[in-house]
């Protein structure tokens, strides 16, 4: 099997409180995944969870006093959670591109969509500027925005929210990046503006075989582009494998619970909804043991001390010392890919 | 329920003591901690306005009192210099009135003046910013513009010119009885733009707010709503540009007072001090006029060091 | 025009006829200076009854006018246009000028609970608020009880009593303002958004728990606005769609979800993300249009696949269906293929 192109172990992110009397927060209590070239994986996970910070983290983008305590991040086969803030930027520039939820964050309002566009060309490859312009107006045409060439000489504002985030996309991938990290991309935009968005990822990351991490909390985006998942509960990764597997058998008991509490359009109307009791912890009061075992119909004297590891159980990686195994007869029981490189 | 009572009560009602202790805990007193800069202007702060609560009982004379003064003793240099006398620390003036006292009062009427405009330009303007920001509409309209028309215009010029009115239209005796209400009521006249425009733009966006909605499905009263509910959202941003503000108001009652239409001449604040002093100034007298003129430079060093931390530190996105 | 069925009768809670708002865009000088203020019709021109004990769920995507016609209906904001009745009364526009008994039986329920709890207020005092105002002379400890009772109905607990928002996660701030919203024991209740700010886990417990509370308060009547379809077909009796400020197709919930007839309600029904790689997504194109310079005739066809010539110069009522008489739509093309 090729190398992924991203390798994250164990990573682990703590944010210093700017009060000294105060203990380092434990945002990342230890996450590990693997992004192949040409999948996209999706981290789900509710707000808190630490899906947004493990993006952030890779990009070199923790803000606000986080920095990482500990585990490693290989982007093709190269650690990079160690590289100087000018390597970061020129990688993050080049061969790693981010999407975040807000367009305008990645947007010059000043500089009309053409001069951004040529600019990014022009950092990676030599292009004259006229070619440049064409290879931009390219872009714009490959993300669906219609007219790309007349468009090119308008301003950010001219563009209507899903045509800004498009105008993004095309940004992120002018320099052909390998790896492209999206934060909750079409979270701001309408459901069926969304839906445009989605397909156009799909089909950029099929295209160029670029590997993506994409943060979301809507389980329906993830069930609509993604090849793999994984789950986020407070800091960790609580289940991580493919998108059907996780979906539609899940085997931790807080995917289970999280998947059966989203109201589906097409299932039988039930009274109630099924519902997680409380909510989950706060990084500063993560109980011991695992952290979901308060809220588990499942808990055992087990679950309540030490560290739950990380289980391979039929193709995928389950953090549960009671991962559900009903469906396991139809499916061989092995660990993962991810496990298996785990020292 | 009872229990639930008291215990709650308990909550909302620490002692005094509770209350200092809590205060030199929170997160602002830690904040203050770390800043050095911050603290050691919130110390000058602190020293200055002490010494100018106790100035007539700390103040070696009573410069006020005409029997103490004695013309021949008039501009004598501090005791350190040559022909200086120890009873005079800091020299004489003009008049021969110790200089240490009458800075010492001079201080304190500067401060009494700025806290007093501060306090009347705060209550004008909130009150203005919270009804414009409310009813916005044509009336929101003619308050800004005319708070827009007032700002083209340096503050001091506001003051100046309000001195100068009141002074016009009042009957003499009455200025002359008056001179502290009119110097305090023309700065804060040039003070409540400020307050205003602030105010009313924090009511803005406090109104936009769901819970002011809630208020009126509720049926609560639009005066309760402001008085209540947006009030209190309000009163942080207004404390902050009044700590700004009081530097300021040093200066301008300064400024007044050095111009010689502020307090009368008899009870020199600090400005008067340094106006006196820059007669003498060229003769060699260098003392009358520099004395006032570091601690004035201290105070407002100090209270706009002070202001602008407070600022920033209240700031949510900044802290 | 032709509108849904009326029914005048101490059947229906709420009717509105013809509700229409507008907003003029711009500073007052500008509007001097142009001679003449864009406007936008956030709601144009929409009726419609909820039956007494009936949900009523308005969906559309963002800019669509169902948050400003849910607003409009509570008197927070003044219609332009339009009657709006509550058992068979007229309202007056604006909140403060209804009568006090009117307004105890008209509560909301806002979008983000982070903005609409105050939070500089103890929880007592919030969720006491609407009590306070109705009735004035009751005693401290006899409204403390109630909003004790008020807590624990809806999943806190009497200690929260004294606790500030700050204090609280976005779900349990949702189930305080639930709380406010029930303190008077409306028949009318406007829920707008009330999960969409919350976490999806969290989002479950919410809908539960107004499932619970309007089973429990027989005959509760409610306008549930939100973007979410699924939530809307699990919680609402009946569904109506709005685009740019009209409603385009009213039905009963299971109807809707299962046949949509207006080709606005397919496509945003196709567009939910969750289907395996785009199936079925082919028709979905194009973005809301500038809402100052709307589209002539029906506003949806610029993106619509079945729009003829008939749609870009008239504009379709929302006509009932004549077999399904509960069922109308605003569409030429849809209105002759189901008759």
């Amino acid at each position: 099997m090729s190398q992924p192109v991203l390798e994250v172990r164990d990573l682990k992110v703590e944010f210093v409180s700017p009060r000294a009397d105060r203990p380092p927060l434990q945002t990342l209590r230890g996450v590990s995944l693997d992004i192949a070239a040409g999948e996209i994986l999706g981290l789900v996970g509710e707000s808190g969870a630490g899906k947004s910070l493990t993006g952030a983290a890779v990009l070199g983008l923790l803000a606000g006093g986080g920095r990482i305590s500990g585990g490693e991040i290989r982007f093709s086969g190269q650690r990079i959670d160690r590289l100087p803030e000018a390597e970061i930027r020129v990688l993050r520039g080049s061969r790693i591109g981010a999407v975040f939820q807000d367009p305008m964050t990645a947007l010059d309002p000043l500089m009309t969509v053409g001069e951004q566009l040529v600019e990014t060309i022009r950092t990676h490859r030599r292009l004259s500027r006229r070619q440049a312009r064409d290879h931009a107006a390219s872009l714009l045409d490959s993300v669906g925005v219609p007219a790309a060439a007349r468009r090119l000489s308008q301003y950010p504002h001219q563009f209507s929210g899903g045509m800004r985030q498009r105008v993004v996309l095309a940004l992120a991938m002018a320099g052909e990046p390998d790896l492209l990290i999206a934060d909750e991309p079409t979270t701001a935009l309408d459901v069926s503006v969304q839906a445009q968005v989605l397909a156009l990822f799909r089909e950029l990351c099929d295209a160029r075989g670029t590997a993506v991490m994409l943060v979301t909390h809507d389980m329906g985006v993830v069930a609509e582009i993604c090849d793999r998942v994984g789950v986020m509960y407070a800091g960790r990764i609580v289940e991580i494998g493919s998108v059907d597997d996780v979906l539609e058998r899940p085997a931790h008991p807080y995917t289970e619970g999280l998947l059966r509490s989203i109201p589906a359009l097409d299932a039988p109307r039930e009274p109630r909804l099924w519902q997680i009791p409380g909510a989950m912890p706060r990084p500063a009061a993560v109980p011991e043991g695992c952290a979901y075992h308060p809220r588990c119909p499942r808990a055992q004297e087990i679950c309540r001390r030490g560290n739950t590891p990380l289980l391979g159980v039929s193709m995928r990686d389950v953090a549960c010392h009671f991962p559900n195994r009903s469906w396991s007869s139809t499916v061989s029981i092995g660990r993962s890919s991810a496990a298996e490189a785990r020292p | 329920m009872s229990s639930l009572d008291a215990s709650a009560a308990r909550k909302s009602r620490p002692g005094p003591a509770a209350l200092v202790v809590a205060f030199l805990r929170s997160e602002i007193m830690q904040d203050l901690r770390r800043d050095k800069l911050a603290m050691i202007a919130a110390i000058v702060t602190l020293a200055l306005v002490l010494i100018a609560l106790l100035a007539p009982l700390i103040a070696p004379f009573d410069p006020y009192d005409l029997r103490q003064v004695d013309l021949l003793d008039s501009m004598l240099p501090p005791a350190w210099a040559e022909g200086g006398q120890a009873k005079y620390l800091l020299g004489t003036d003009d008049q021969g009135r110790d200089l240490l006292s009458t800075l010492l009062l001079g201080l304190r009427l500067s401060l009494v003046v700025a806290l007093a405009s501060v306090t009347l330009s705060m209550a004008v303007g909130v009150s203005i910013g919270l009804i414009a920001g409310f009813l916005r509409g044509p009336l929101d309209a003619i308050v800004m513009r005319i708070a827009d028309i007032q700002l083209s215009f340096p503050a001091l010029l506001i003051a100046f010119l309000a001195d100068g009115i009141a002074r016009a239209a009042l009957p003499h005796h009455v200025v002359a009885e008056m001179s502290v209400v009119v110097i305090v009521c023309s700065i804060a006249l040039a003070g409540w733009v400020q307050y205003a425009r602030t105010i009313r733009g924090v009511t803005l966006v406090e109104c936009d707010k769901d819970y002011v909605q809630a208020a009126r499905l509720s049926g609560t009263s639009t005066l309760k709503i402001a008085l209540k509910h947006v009030l209190p959202n309000v009163a942080g941003p207004s404390l902050v540009l009044a700590t700004v503000q009081i530097a300021t108001a040093i200066v301008t009652e300064s400024t007044l007072s050095y111009l010689g239409v502020g307090v009368p001449a008899t009870e020199p604040s600090l400005g008067t001090l340094v106006r006196i002093g820059n007669d003498y100034l060229f003769s060699g007298s260098w003392w009358v006029a520099v004395f006032p003129g570091l601690t004035l430079v201290a105070i407002v060093f100090a209270t706009n060091l002070l202001g602008d931390w407070l600022r920033d530190a209240t700031n949510p996105r900044l802290g | 025009m032709t509108v849904e069925p009326q029914d005048p009768g101490p059947g229906s809670m709420l009717v509105v006829e013809g509700l229409s708002k507008s907003f003029q865009q711009g500073t007052p000088l500008f509007r001097r200076l142009a001679g003449k203020a864009p406007i936008v019709h956030a709601v144009d021109d929409v009726s419609l009854t909820i039956a007494r004990g009936e949900t009523l769920a308005l969906v559309g995507e963002s800019g669509c006018g169902k948050s400003t016609f849910a607003r409009t209906v509570m008197g927070l904001e003044r219609p332009s246009a339009g009657i709006i009745r509550f058992d068979s009364q007229p309202l007056a526009p604006s909140v403060s000028d209804r009568p006090a008994k009117l307004r105890r039986s008209m509560q909301m329920i806002f979008q983000d609970p982070y903005t609409s709890l105050n939070g500089r207020w103890r929880v007592r005092d919030i969720v006491a608020e609407p009590i306070r105002e109705g009735q004035g002379d009751l005693s401290q400890s006899a409204i403390n009880e109630q909003v004790g009772e008020l807590l624990v109905k809806v999943g806190l607990s009497q200690d929260d009593l004294a606790k500030y928002p700050h204090q609280f996660s976005g779900g349990q701030r949702q189930r305080i303002a639930i709380a406010r919203a029930i303190a008077t024991a409306p028949a009318f209740l406007v829920c707008d958004e009330p999960t969409s700010a919350l976490d999806v886990s969290v989002q479950a417990q919410i809908l539960n728990l107004m499932c619970e509370l309007r089973e429990q308060s027989e005959g509760l009547t409610s306008l549930f606005i939100s973007h979410n379809l699924a939530a809307v077909r699990h919680f609402a009796d009946r569904v109506g769609v709005m685009y740019l400020g009209r409603l385009v197709e009213v039905a009963p919930a299971q109807e809707l979800f299962e046949a949509p007839q207006h080709p606005y309600t397919q496509m945003l029904l196709a567009a939910v993300p969750g289907k395996r790689r785009g199936q079925g997504k082919a028709g979905i194109q194009g973005e809301l249009p500038n809402p100052l310079a709307p589209p002539t005739g029906c506003a949806f066809n610029p993106r619509c696949p079945l729009a003829v010539d008939r749609c870009r110069s008239e504009r379709p009522v929302l006509a009932a269906s004549r077999l399904k008489p509960a069922r109308s739509v605003a569409c030429h093309v849809a209105t002759v293929s189901s008759v």
